[in-house]
């Protein structure tokens, strides 16, 4: 069976690793596989794997011998599940953000008051000297 | 012939100016690669802002926990769970199928390039130093930080060959060598194991944990590489 995915014609399906996926034929445009977001495998094939849409889709149309894809891909909306996540990620990247910042402070006053000589940090600085 | 190396630096320390190298050329590679791949700009480049910090703060935890709370410093098995994690992470961000394994693939070829350029800077400053020696290439070492000794270039040695693994694993992946990835892990491993041994360091040791922690990765990639070629030989028959 013969995938046309969207502007990339002569693509054909396979299963990778247990996921549906689409692989593009060897000399495609590399601006039209980062469009449809293909990615490469280590054996060099540019795949781009199917989300549940897409699957279910040339399920549907397995019968035919080409299957074409030609419904914009702008329809694919982000699921609110999937922003909120996103969400989730981006606060917690900005609490451990914070957190390291007063791991810095933290190093940076140990090696001082070690340097200094003064007494005013746990045992770590003063076992370090010794 | 002989090295000498006084590790009381001023101002400036060649080892933060190797370790800063080490991230930035590791970053470089990570994002050349991910871009390369099909990895979409903005996700490559929020990777790569992430990356350092959680580099060093992954290294430094390693060990701060290491040494049971009584120091903490900079260490390379941190430092590499610090390049994975911030891979996860960012791999979750506008998650699309596939781009995970791809972005770890990348961090994995990347890691050798940043040991090799970061061991550079721990020769600079007397750390990680080797056994003492008092052959060929000895490097005398004088300064506060080690005092005068007389030691194996183990830095050197580590330097050159990881970079010599990071050099082997761009050519691997440019022959679209499907084990590329466990190849360059599993000679990471075997390569620190096997140099931990003319670390001083390591003396009145029977292993490390970086060394078991080595054992335990090399074991588990030629684990998983049996699987994936009995895999492709059954997919190849069907």
């Amino acid at each position: 069976m013969k995938v046309t995915f969207y502007e990339i014609q002569d693509c054909y399906y396979e299963l990778i690793d247990n996921k549906p996926a689409i692989i593009a034929p060897a000399p495609t445009d590399k601006e039209l596989l980062s469009k449809y977001h293909f990615i490469q495998l280590l054996d060099g094939r540019w795949v781009h794997y199917m989300n549940e849409f897409e699957f279910s889709y040339m399920k549907h149309n397995s019968n035919r011998k080409t299957v074409l894809f030609i419904f914009p891909i702008e329809n694919h909306q982000m699921t609110v599940q999937q922003r909120k996540k996103n969400i989730a990620l981006i606060i917690l990247l900005i609490i451990y953000f914070l957190i390291t910042a007063y791991f810095f402070w933290l190093v940076n006053s140990c090696v001082n008051d070690c340097e200094n000589d003064i007494n005013n940090f746990p045992n770590s600085c003063q076992e370090s000297q010794e | 012939m002989n090295i000498h190396i006084n590790t009381d630096h001023g101002a400036i320390s060649p080892y933060k100016i190797f370790l800063l190298l080490a991230l930035a050329a590791g970053t470089a590679v990570i994002l050349r690669l991910c871009i390369k791949r099909g990895i979409p700009a903005k996700k490559a480049l929020l990777l790569a802002v992430i990356l350092q910090p959680m580099c060093i703060f992954c290294a430094a935890v390693f060990t701060f926990i290491t040494s049971g709370g009584k120091n903490i410093g900079i260490a390379s098995i941190g430092a590499a769970a610090g390049v994975y994690l911030s891979a996860l992470i960012i791999s979750r961000i506008w998650n699309r199928p596939g781009e995970q394994r791809i972005i770890l693939q990348n961090c994995t070829f990347a890691m050798p390039l940043m040991y090799g350029i970061a061991k550079t800077g721990c020769f600079t400053a007397g750390c990680c130093h080797g056994i003492e020696y008092n052959g060929v290439l000895c490097v005398e070492y004088s300064g506060k930080l080690t005092g005068d000794i007389c030691v194996f270039p183990v830095q050197l040695l580590e330097s050159a060959v990881f970079i010599a693994i990071f050099i082997a694993g761009m050519i691997f992946l440019k022959k679209h060598d499907i084990h590329s990835v466990h190849k360059v892990t599993i000679l990471s491993a075997a390569a620190k194991f096997t140099l931990e041994f003319l670390r001083k360091s390591h003396s009145h040791k029977a292993l490390s944990i970086e060394q078991a922690v080595c054992l335990a990765i090399t074991i588990v990639c030629l684990i998983d590489m049996k699987k994936k070629q009995k895999r492709s030989s059954v997919q190849e028959l069907a």
